[in-house]
């Protein structure tokens, strides 16, 4: 049985990109941990909210390389590009649901296994969703457009990218959204 | 009777237009008269299905979506609330602050990688009816636990060396709580993610379902949440 071999250094390598990504973000918590002990609930909000953020530049980074595979756009942004226009719209609106949802059930939880009233919970992953929204998505499509224009396949490659990414800029988003409230 | 090819074009347009509209199933019939008329591939035809009538295409993408990102959401918040449950512990400990993200992203990705590969090897029917005997599964199981205990240990390292150069290091026995917890964390989450992979995808795959669609959203699922839940008992045992 040969353990080491191309398989192994494979996944070795795509876990280093992310292990790097996860301790930037770790850091950036780590440097707001007194404002976490004012915001009761955050630390419910912080993987439910890292994970939604994964998810949804996840897909829409496929979706534009489906799109691109099948010629059905350009890699080159234009405001007429409907297809590119749409998933950005699905993608606010999937953000700001999510993160809707996130706030409620971090609201309930909250309430009613700490028995916490805090209200304004809600509102944190949304802020962080606004804030990460405007910088993920053109990254995200950009990146896909840039990787598909090198000549590589954009769907071997963005996975570690996006979580690298996406996990620095959400976790920031969300300690920023943390300050403001 | 060969059509001319005006015709035949006006003809094309009229029929992916009607496809556009019907509601989505895999092998409608129209896509199979489509493939075979016009030559045209039957996955173009299926994307062209669900993705060109772009007006609607938001819609769709959200509507596809919006309750998988809110189920794996809300599981992971779950997740979170057992970390909430040992904030006043996790707090002070920086290192295992800084673990965190690193840690939520891990069990998601190994959860992907048992999952999908476990998934060809039921296909290529390597894993036989005494599934602990697959030379195979066995080669996937070692190599998995070795890179997520390596992986783990180096991050945790990492973690410990952060706060360090900003003049918040932790002491020695802390430190090494800290390394036992990652090791541990990985260890356990990694077995637990092998378990359920290996007992669903077999179920799934007698069924004669495809386990790639279930294995990975069910093992990340479960990953993630079991992972924070793991977590916050490792430190409540230690700490």
């Amino acid at each position: 049985m040969k353990i080491f071999d191309k398989n192994f250094k494979e996944m070795i390598s795509s876990q280093i990109i992310v292990i790097i990504g996860g301790l930037i973000a770790g850091t950036v918590l780590a440097a707001f941990t007194k404002k976490l002990y004012l915001i009761p609930g955050m630390l419910i909000l912080i993987p439910g909210f890292l994970e939604m953020r994964g998810s949804i530049a996840g897909t829409l980074s496929a979706r534009i390389s489906s799109a691109l595979f099948l010629k059905v756009i350009k890699p080159k942004y234009s405001r007429k590009t409907l297809l590119v226009n749409s998933n950005i719209h699905a993608s606010m609106f999937l953000a700001l649901a999510a993160s809707l949802g996130l706030g409620i059930m971090a609201f309930a939880l909250n309430y009613f296994v700490s028995g916490i009233f805090f209200p304004q919970i809600i509102l944190v992953p949304i802020i962080a969703a606004v804030l990460s929204e405007a910088i993920e998505t053109p990254l995200t499509i950009f990146s896909t457009f840039y990787i598909f224009k090198k000549g590589h396949d954009p769907n071997n490659i963005m996975g570690p990218v996006i979580t690298t990414g996406v996990d620095i800029i959400s976790m920031t988003a969300l300690m920023v959204a943390m300050v403001v409230i | 009777m060969k059509l001319e090819p005006i015709k035949a074009a006006r003809q094309m347009e009229k029929y992916l237009v009607k496809l556009t509209k019907i509601e989505r199933h895999k092998h409608h019939p129209l896509l199979h008269t489509l493939h075979k008329k016009h030559n045209i591939s039957r996955k173009t035809l299926l994307y062209i299905k669900g993705h060109t009538r772009e007006e609607h295409m938001a819609h769709k993408i959200i509507h596809g979506s919006l309750r998988f990102i809110l189920l794996a959401t809300l599981i992971s918040a779950l997740g979170g609330l057992a970390l909430e449950q040992v904030r006043h512990i996790l707090i002070p400990i920086l290192p295992l602050i800084i673990l965190l993200p690193a840690f939520n992203n891990m069990a998601g990705d190994f959860g992907i990688i048992v999952s999908s590969r476990l998934s060809v090897m039921l296909h290529e029917k390597q894993v036989k009816k005494r599934f602990w005997e697959s030379e195979e599964l066995k080669k996937l199981a070692v190599q998995v636990a070795m890179i997520s205990m390596l992986t783990a240990f180096a991050t945790a390292v990492l973690a410990l060396i952060i706060p360090g150069i900003v003049g918040d290091a932790v002491n020695l026995v802390t430190a090494g709580k800290v390394v036992l917890i990652a090791v541990l964390d990985a260890f356990l989450l990694v077995s637990l993610i092998l378990i359920i992979s290996v007992i669903a995808g077999i179920y799934v795959f007698r069924k004669k379902k495809d386990p790639n669609n279930f294995l990975i959203p069910i093992t990340t699922s479960i990953a993630d949440w079991a992972n924070m839940v793991v977590l916050a008992l490792l430190v409540i045992m230690f700490f």
